[in-house]
């Protein structure tokens, strides 16, 4: 996966996964990821005509 | 977008509040045409955004059909949150599709031969996502839409056709987001919405003669458009970060009926003042109504600041409301296509006579009355007729289209048009002058007992009053418009080859705008410390803020114009079009374009006018732009194609797209002003910043 942060100053607190109970990571504030990789979808369509 | 037109079998079925957008959601499967016109629109166009036309098939000499099923799942699906993004505290799940689904099956045919066709469809589909909300959770946002509709045309005699449409849409999203970004809401601020339209529709096309050719139609479409609360607590904004705990802002039932007549003449003369003329002339005539019932959760909104973890400001409303609007418009136009030579000019005039007014209503009294508040002792709760705007207007259309070559290959063409806005039959101006609709007090809330949930009491400091009784209608407000202007060069270079470029200026004149006529903020800047863009006080960033502070609380509104502020968009378009031929089509385009506002000049606090000219950016930096701006994109390219294989009639496609980022600008809202409530500025100029390029690519087998 390909994300790269760009980082201002400052540090936030986070929750590692979101998760209540997780681990606490102290990390730098970012303003907007400089690249994103979007995720891959596979959908399946199927058509009759009669 | 407000101003795009969305039509059905040549009938308006545009939502008459939510202007642009239609009025139900597309069965796509069951359209034998799409017509879309981006600029230079026919006269029976009524506004300048895009036009949308959908034709519903209609069956014909022999039963066919089609049924289909697309089906996308969790499993299908990569994920793009890493390990980054997890130390950042975002779920596993977020923005996961649980699953889609979409299932449709239509048939048509003759139900008597050459006399009676039919045509039907069912659809069912359903879009279920891990939407990312506050506090890093997560909410299954769910969309499951059912549908089905029938079309009937009877071929009275060679000149003569008569078509009946019905379609009937329910549609359900038991946690609707109502507010951008998601992550401001949580699970009992999302809405429950539980939607039903209806559209019914009678079509009669006939040839009274070989040169005259008639279309008259008759539409109603029913929208009910409810969002239920879905919390049990008082409404909580959070001012630091925008989030809405407890419960969303209201409880909303919508109900938007429109019925719609028109008919549109077509008469032919071959020969008169050296070329052939096409002459177009008719009428199209709208009612719609809107009819909104509202409630709150114990009639109060409440406001707080995290970072200073004190509460802020409490609104009082005076819910429930029962309120109604109505929209009439009635247009006649005509126009000619002259046709001489290589030479066709086409001339026509729109004329409209727009009237929006509030009918009779009358809403139950409010609890603030009888719990003695004093801004509530004169609450009007009943409301006779009352005429808001009554516009006439007339626009013209000229274009002309020029043979540059002479076999019909290269066209050389211009045109110009001035198309007027279309009103809501809610919001500006029509709600917020209804005093059943706009009454609500705001105070400085004192959270003695810091439980942040308001206790009638808590109330202190004079009261922010914004009444429908407060906001009258500028005797001059006129109605805005857009000026267009397109030049375009076609070239059709054989093999279904096609070379465009389009040249297209416009301009938005006259948008609605708000002033306060008592003037109750200062007239010099106050200054405050800015803590930059890493919002961390003490650091290299830091710097100052200007800001109009308010003195006082009175609070009138009048709804004008802005005069001075010009919208523009200068855009030059070049496409290349390849015409399914020989297994394949393609469509590649390139748009390079500027979208710029300068010179606003009238707004409801001075704080909307600072840093607001410039590439306009999304509509929390252009507050003067109302809702449905996407900003400036200096640059797009798009590339389409498919290709169907010899086997079996498989088909492979392919979009790619890649577009400049949108641009945005710091704001820093939530800043005290001494006469109650805050203020958001822009303290760096407009489009300060802008957001990388993105790109993506779909291919489909």
């Amino acid at each position: 996966m390909v994300w790269d942060v760009r980082t201002g100053s400052g540090t936030l607190t986070f929750l590692q996964g979101g998760d209540p109970n997780g681990a606490r990571n102290v990390l730098p504030q970012f303003g907007s990821p400089a690249s994103v990789l979007a995720p891959r979808i596979v959908r399946f369509n199927v058509a009759y005509r009669f | 977008s407000a101003q795009n037109s969305q039509y059905l079998n040549g009938i308006n079925v545009g939502d008459p509040s939510a202007i642009g957008a239609a009025g139900y959601y597309y069965d796509f499967d069951a359209f034998d045409d799409i017509q879309v016109s981006t600029g230079a629109h026919d006269i029976t166009v009524p506004t300048g955004g895009v036009f949308l036309n959908m034709v519903t098939k209609s069956g014909g000499n022999r039963w066919a059909g089609r049924g289909t099923y697309a089906w996308e799942g969790s499993g299908t699906q990569s994920s793009n949150i890493d390990d980054n993004l997890l130390k950042y505290g975002f779920l596993p799940a977020t923005n996961k599709v649980d699953y889609v689904s979409d299932v449709n099956f239509s048939l048509g045919g003759p139900l008597i031969a050459n006399k009676l066709r039919a045509f039907g469809s069912l659809r069912d589909w359903r879009v279920h996502v891990n939407v990312p909300a506050a506090f890093s959770t997560t909410v299954l946002d769910q969309t499951n839409i059912d549908s089905g509709l029938l079309n009937l045309t009877y071929q009275l005699n060679d000149k003569n056709k008569i078509t009946g449409f019905y379609s009937r849409q329910r549609y359900n999203k038991p946690n609707r987001f109502l507010q951008n970004p998601t992550t401001t809401l949580v699970k009992d601020s999302t809405s429950d919405e539980e939607d039903v339209f209806n559209v019914y529709q009678a079509l009669w096309n006939t040839i009274p003669t070989s040169n005259l050719f008639v279309d008259a139609r008759l539409g109603y479409n029913t929208i009910l458009f409810p969002t239920y609360l879905n919390g049990n607590a008082q409404s909580l904004t959070d001012n630091a970060t925008g989030n809405i705990t407890g419960n969303y802002t209201a409880n909303t039932v919508r109900h938007r009926p429109r019925l719609q007549v028109n008919a549109t003449a077509q008469y032919y003369i071959d020969q008169a003042l050296g070329g052939r003329h096409e002459f177009k002339f008719g009428f199209d005539d709208t009612h719609a109504a809107g009819n909104v019932e509202t409630t709150r959760f114990d009639d109060v909104t409440t406001n707080w600041n995290s970072q200073t973890n004190s509460a802020q400001t409490v609104t009082l409303y005076a819910t429930p409301f029962n309120t109604a609007t109505t929209l009439d418009v009635m247009s006649l136009f005509v126009q000619d296509s002259y046709s001489v030579k290589r030479f066709t000019v086409t001339g026509g005039i729109r004329y409209e006579h727009l009237n929006a007014f509030l009918p009779d209503q009358s809403s139950p009294d409010t609890r603030w009355t009888s719990l003695g508040i004093p801004a509530f002792q004169n609450v009007p709760r009943t409301l006779s007729r009352t005429d808001v705007v009554t516009w006439n207007t007339a626009g013209p259309r000229v274009s002309a289209a020029y043979d540059l070559t002479g076999d019909g290959r290269t066209a050389l063409k211009g045109s110009a048009a001035r198309y007027y806005y279309i009103v809501s039959t809610t919001g500006l101006p029509l709600d917020n002058v209804n005093p059943n609709f706009t009454y609500q007090a705001q105070y400085t809330w004192n959270d003695v007992n810091r439980d942040l949930v308001f206790q009638p009491g808590e109330q202190t400091g004079a009261a922010i009053l914004t009444s429908g009784s407060t906001t009258t209608v500028d005797p001059n407000y006129r109605r805005p418009y857009t000026d267009e202007y397109t030049a375009t060069l076609d070239r059709d270079l054989g093999q279904s080859f096609k070379l465009s470029a389009v040249y297209t200026y416009r301009r938005e004149k006259f948008p609605t705008a708000t002033l306060n006529p008592a003037a109750p903020f200062a007239t010099t800047l106050s200054t405050r410390p800015d803590t930059g863009a890493d919002g961390v006080p003490g650091t290299a960033d830091d710097s100052t803020l200007s800001y109009y502070n308010r003195l006082s609380a009175t609070n009138l509104t009048v709804v004008t114009n802005d005069p001075t502020v010009l919208q523009s968009y200068n855009g030059i378009e070049i496409t290349g079009t390849k015409r399914l031929s020989n297994r394949w089509q393609m469509l590649a385009g390139a748009t390079f374009a500027r979208t710029k506002i300068d010179g606003l000049s009238v707004n409801i606090t001075p704080n909307s006018l600072l840093n607001v000219s410039g590439p306009v950016t999304s509509t929390g930096n252009n507050p003067g732009l109302g809702t449905g701006q996407t900003g400036d994109h200096p640059y797009q390219f798009k590339l389409t194609g498919q290709y169907t294989l010899p086997y079996y009639d498989i088909a492979l496609s392919a979009n790619a797209l890649t577009q400049s980022g949108i641009a945005y600008t710091r704001q820093v809202t939530g800043i005290p002003l001494t006469a109650g409530g805050t203020a958001a500025v822009n303290v760096e100029p407009l489009a300060s910043h802008r957001l990388d390029a993105r790109s993506q690519i779909d291919f489909a087998v």
